[in-house]
């Protein structure tokens, strides 16, 4: 209970020394609100916003982006990974490919998206797989591989194969770790789509603040930053509680 | 023929030696004890038989007449840092070493959680268990694999001492009555004398020094009970060991 009302005190603290910040800027300062809108007209502008169907679209078609894009991601990094912890050569192979890929800013990559596949959802999906899927590996692996040198009777004394214990050790004490991993991809996703939308969509998050910034709407502009702000952290927080709920023991 | 068989194993961590010269046969049934001091070499020594460290000829550890590095078949072990998984519970954890997920295996595994009292924790996670439970529920686990051979490291430690006759009485008529090769490790004279056929006692000197086995099983018999703890007998092999 004390830790769940400190917790609470620092989130309405964190929140407060934004919002002050804010307030500071739009009426002190008093920066032209076409710059910087005051928070009254952005949180009136998002209830506003809210009401409309147009909005909820928005957001739909970002999160079905994101979610495919993260799914796919997932399902070709996780059995890689497990396919590098089994075979150090074909961990050689991956990891140089990985390596390669980890270091390269992704949004350069969008250019070439959009004039190979337009500016439909594949462009976007191909750009999140390709922002997570090479810093999941290292994660992955890294997570993994805490779990390779523990319980060492197992694999000796029973004379466990390699998979065996990837399958009944690796694989079920990774899972919390790999929860994690997966939790701060996702938010990495997440910033990828948004920028892939900004540079070329027809819907989307981005796409929205493009239109507003197209009619100077900062206030609506602000509003949806907020929003993408919040999604995020509620999937982050969502993530967090059923890692919780699921995984009750620790290593 | 000897089941485990020790002959002049050099064993070295780096370029020290821990072991230079022991010579021992176990026979298919028997209950040896490796007794002595910490550091004198008793783990390293059962190691070697799990296959967890290597001589540096592989054939002077042998089981079934082959080096133990090639014995395929698994050996029961209780290490002594437990080692349960802690995602699966006390009941999850001792039906995870044994061979196969038939009635068999059930049937092992309700005898063993009876066997070492451990029913009311049986759906517990390890994390919410005592010391002692956590013991017990290690050495659950290793009775529940059934293999011919068994290692058993300090498996008394930390569980109370007024269900550790009752555990020794238990454990020693499992092992006997299912003909299970075990050596023990122990710094405990009590749980030596009750559960060993034969003890070995180890000294450290700089490496590992065997004196001359205790034959217990022919002092106290084949068959022990609860009284043996009062005879004369049990004193007397006591005193030989902590002497």
């Amino acid at each position: 209970m004390k830790k769940r009302i400190s917790s609470t005190i620092t989130i309405i603290i964190s929140i407060s020394i934004v919002l002050t910040i804010w307030f500071v800027i739009s009426y002190i300062v008093k920066i032209r609100t076409l710059y910087v809108p005051t928070p009254i007209a952005t949180f009136s502008r998002l209830i506003d916003l809210s009401q409309t169907e147009m909005f909820w679209l928005d957001i739909l078609y970002s999160f079905k982006r994101v979610l495919i894009g993260f799914g796919l991601s997932f399902i070709v990094a996780y059995p890689l990974m497990l396919v590098s912890l089994l075979n150090k050569n074909v961990k050689k192979v991956v990891f140089n490919l990985v390596e390669f890929f980890r270091y390269l800013p992704i949004p350069v990559f969008i250019p070439l998206t959009i004039l190979w596949f337009g500016i439909g959802d594949f462009g976007k999906i191909f750009i999140i797989f390709l922002g997570t899927f090479a810093q999941m590996i290292p994660m992955f692996y890294d997570s993994a591989n805490l779990l390779n040198n523990k319980f060492p009777a197992f694999t000796a004394a029973l004379k466990w194969k390699k998979t065996d214990h990837i399958k009944k050790i690796i694989i079920p004490g990774s899972a919390p770790l790999i929860m994690d991993n997966a939790r701060l991809c996702f938010g990495w996703a997440w910033t990828y789509l948004i920028i892939a939308e900004l540079l070329g969509a027809e819907n989307g998050m981005g796409y929205a603040i493009i239109r507003a910034q197209r009619y100077l709407a900062t206030d609506k502009i602000f509003a949806y930053i907020i929003t993408i702000g919040l999604i995020g952290v509620l999937i982050d927080r969502s993530i967090y509680f059923f890692k919780n709920k699921l995984f009750r023991w620790q290593l | 023929m000897a089941v485990i068989e020790f002959k002049n194993p050099v064993i070295k961590y780096g370029d020290f030696d821990v072991i230079e010269s022991f010579d021992l046969k176990i026979v298919n049934g028997e209950i040896i004890t490796f007794f002595g001091p910490s550091g004198c070499g008793k783990s390293t020594l059962m190691k070697g038989v799990l296959n967890l460290i290597c001589p540096e000829d592989p054939s002077t550890i042998s089981i079934n007449g082959k080096p133990a590095s090639q014995f395929e078949f698994p050996i029961s072990y209780t290490p002594q840092a437990n080692e349960l998984l802690p995602w699966l519970s006390v009941r999850e954890n001792i039906g995870l070493w044994s061979k196969d997920s038939n009635n068999d295996n059930l049937n092992i595994v309700n005898e063993v959680i009876e066997l070492l009292d451990l029913k009311e924790a049986q759906d517990k996670l390890p994390q919410e268990l005592s010391g002692g439970m956590a013991r017990r529920t290690a050495l659950a686990r290793c009775l529940a694999t059934k293999s011919s051979i068994m290692c058993l490291d300090e498996v008394l430690v930390g569980i109370q001492r007024s269900f550790r006759r009752d555990l020794m009485l238990n454990l020693r008529t499992f092992l006997k009555k299912n003909s299970i090769t075990t050596i023990i490790i122990s710094h405990d004279y009590e749980e030596a004398v009750f559960m060993s056929d034969r003890i070995i006692v180890l000294a450290p000197s700089p490496t590992l020094i065997s004196k001359p086995p205790i034959k217990v099983v022919e002092i106290l018999g084949e068959n022990r009970n609860m009284s043996i703890f009062n005879k004369p007998e049990f004193e007397l092999v006591a005193k030989q060991l902590i002497s």
